[in-house]
């Protein structure tokens, strides 16, 4: 192994044993001895090989199931591999699941002595680092409560406190930091810096793309246990996001077929008001007027509202709303000050919106619809979730909910005297 | 081997952190707290002492000092010995599992977990141990072999330990082997003439010499031993206290050995 290399990792894969693959019974326990072979279980990790430098930041990434968790429970030695070698070098500390470690009569103060005992170190030296853990958790009022009675978020910045403070030279971190409030991720981040400073490896996994490009010189894509690719993290998690994609694209295509063929299908969500005229459907149109299966981050489309008049009705104002998946309100627009629709006889119709530049950055969205009065005092219908809407990427990537419409120039030196 | 005492051996935080908690857990949240280490042993003493010394009149040999003849100290000295037998066979599977989530998430060597859970069993052991010694000494029962008897206890727990490190690894994979362990001791225990005197053992049953064999029951070398330590306080045989700890040796060599070997991914099964 090369002296700067913090764990290698040579050809390692990992079967799980699955429920059937034990004997049940004593019968079969004795019958199917032979039988039970190397090739049933589930492979977890299939055949991976990589190193990671000492002293840098590590991601591993990839859809559920990919085996990203099981890798690192490898590098934990938690697991062994079923074939290859995992080799670390150096006091591991790791932070792999929600109270990770941690038995739940004992209190907080208790559990980190535990911890501490785990990774091998004394009382003396535990003595003269608790209250800096303590601190830093800012559990000051329930460190002598049973970890039972914690929440799930007091249990990760117990967990993280811990495993930071115990002086690690390599660092596991599972997807767990997620589950602390803004200000201790922060904290978390400052430390886990710290650490790569002061030398520390550190090994995480993510769902978090943009933090694995940003905190991470290295990474690696895992797909149902076999290793994709590995190398500096900013392009390991262009490909990913790209395949993400491409299989998202593909998925969606496939769901709108279905939708095709037969139509009205997604009419789940509940109409409010009066209901004189309701939006029935409401359609994704390229400029051509075809339906098409996503939206397009920058690129036109027109968004369609089917009505359904029971009666005629004058100068009614129609809206939508645009809503993140996790309901964030990302934008939304009326008819009122923009148009006045006149009156509307009896039966069905649509009204169009054109957008020139679909302005929304990929990922999933709700439309939700209205129908009001001209006054907007009276509701006929009202629907917070009519249709779903999923935003593909076009073009250049972005940050955030939506494409910020403008262009960078071209640097210009200026010394400011 | 080497290893394996040595990786233990770096451990020892750990072994005093799983001891300290088994200790804590053990009584918390009862009134009594400690005071129920001393009235189980109590109350079995009461009960076997009704049953085997009133009812069924067992009749137990002098004490060392010439003129003690009691049923209830008799039993004590025995119940001591196999008490702490008992919790090296049993206790092991119960404190592997105890750690089974830690084991999932944390890395660090299961057999610490036993170890702890030993430390914790001899505490229990000693108290007893410690009553039963003053006691003694209360009536007038003194003797120098009480100097054997921390050998004797010690060889007794390695040989316990020695049985549960395997039944540890037997259990995780099928859980059937506790209930199992359960009945084989019960029936252990009334084999050996614990909570009565070797002299009510027939001559011979069957037709086999069942007096000889009860000699052949390792158990019954260890209580024995015990009894004439503290209570008979008489030389036990040089015999007798060379394979006591032979015993113990073989026992706990190849039983902490095999539980190192299997215990590797036991994780997975816990």
């Amino acid at each position: 192994m090369v002296a700067d290399v913090a764990i290698s990792v040579e050809s390692v894969s990992k079967r799980f044993k699955l429920a059937e693959d034990r004997a049940s019974s004593i019968k079969e326990l004795m019958v199917s001895r032979r039988r039970r072979n190397a090739e049933s279980g589930f492979w977890a990790v299939k055949d991976v090989s990589l190193e990671i430098p000492r002293g840098t930041t590590f991601g591993l990434v990839g859809h559920n199931g990919s085996g990203k968790s099981t890798l690192l429970r490898l590098m934990a030695g938690i697991h062994q591999p079923s074939s290859g070698r995992i080799e670390a070098r150096g006091r591991i500390s790791s932070l792999l699941e929600l109270g990770s470690g941690f038995h739940p009569d004992l209190t907080g103060r208790e559990n980190i002595y535990l911890n501490g005992a785990m990774l091998g170190l004394n009382k003396k030296h535990m003595r003269s680092i608790v209250d800096e853990i303590v601190d830093f958790s800012g559990l000051h009022e329930f460190i002598d409560q049973p970890v039972k009675v914690y929440s799930s978020g007091m249990y990760v910045r117990l967990g993280f406190a811990v495993a930071v403070h115990v002086e690690p030279e390599i660092l596991l971190v599972d997807e767990v930091m997620a589950v602390g409030d803004e200000e201790f991720q922060r904290r978390c981040f400052d430390h886990m810096y710290k650490l790569r400073r002061d030398g520390a490896t550190v090994v995480f996994v993510s769902h978090s793309l943009s933090m694995v490009e940003s905190m991470c010189e290295n990474a690696a894509w895992l797909d149902h246990g076999s290793l994709m690719e590995v190398g500096p993290a900013v392009e390991v998690c262009q490909s990913y996001l790209t395949q993400v994609n491409d299989a998202e694209a593909e998925r969606i295509s496939a769901e709108q077929a279905e939708l095709d063929a037969g139509r009205e299908v997604e009419l789940t969500g509940e109409h409010r008001g009066s209901g004189e005229i309701r939006v029935y459907h409401v359609d994704i149109l390229d400029p051509q007027w075809n339906r098409i299966p996503h939206a397009r981050t920058g690129e036109p489309l027109r968004i369609r509202l089917w009505y359904d008049a029971a009666v005629p009705i004058d100068n009614p104002r129609f809206s939508f709303d645009l809503f993140q998946e996790e309901g964030v309100h990302v934008a939304g627009a009326t008819t009122q000050g923009q148009i006045e629709t006149g009156k509307i006889e009896a039966g069905q119709g649509f009204i169009d919106f054109a957008v020139p530049k679909w302005p929304v950055n990929p990922g999933s969205y709700f439309v939700g619809v209205a129908v009001t009065d001209g006054e907007g005092l009276h509701t006929f219908d009202h629907v917070d979730r009519i249709i779903a809407v999923k935003v593909a990427a076009g073009g250049s990537s972005d940050r955030g909910l939506v494409r910020i419409d403008g262009a960078f120039e071209p640097p210009v030196a200026h010394e400011v005297s | 081997m080497r290893a394996q005492v040595q990786t233990i051996w770096d451990s020892r935080p750990l072994i005093g952190n799983f001891a300290q908690r088994e200790l804590k857990a053990r009584y918390r949240r009862s009134i009594l707290g400690w005071a129920w280490s001393m009235i189980n042993p109590l109350a079995t003493i009461a009960i076997y002492t009704l049953v085997f010394g009133v009812i069924f009149k067992a009749e137990p040999p002098v004490a060392g000092n010439g003129s003690t003849r009691s049923f209830a100290l008799y039993l004590f000295t025995g119940l001591v010995t196999w008490n702490l037998f008992f919790t090296m066979v049993m206790g092991p599977m119960d404190w592997l599992a105890g750690v089974a989530d830690l084991l999932k998430k944390v890395q660090f060597p299961p057999d610490a977990a036993i170890f702890g859970g030993t430390l914790s069993g001899v505490v229990q052991s000693l108290i007893e141990a410690g009553v039963l010694l003053v006691i003694m000494i209360g009536i007038g029962n003194v003797g120098w072999t009480y100097l054997l008897l921390p050998y004797v206890l010690a060889t007794t727990l390695l040989f316990g330990l020695g049985i549960g490190f395997v039944l540890a690894i037997a259990n995780a994979h099928f859980r059937d082997i506790k209930h199992l362990t359960g009945i084989a001791l019960n029936v252990w225990f009334f084999l050996t003439p614990i909570v009565y005197p070797p002299s009510l053992f027939p001559e011979e049953y069957a037709g086999l010499p069942a007096a000889k064999l009860v000699h052949l029951n390792p158990m019954f070398q260890y209580v024995e031993a015990t009894r004439d330590s503290v209570y008979v306080l008489s030389w036990s045989g040089g015999l007798r206290l060379l394979s006591l700890g032979l015993m113990a040796a073989v026992s706990f060599v190849v039983g902490w050995t095999f539980f190192v070997r299997h215990s590797v991914d036991i994780s997975e099964e816990l």
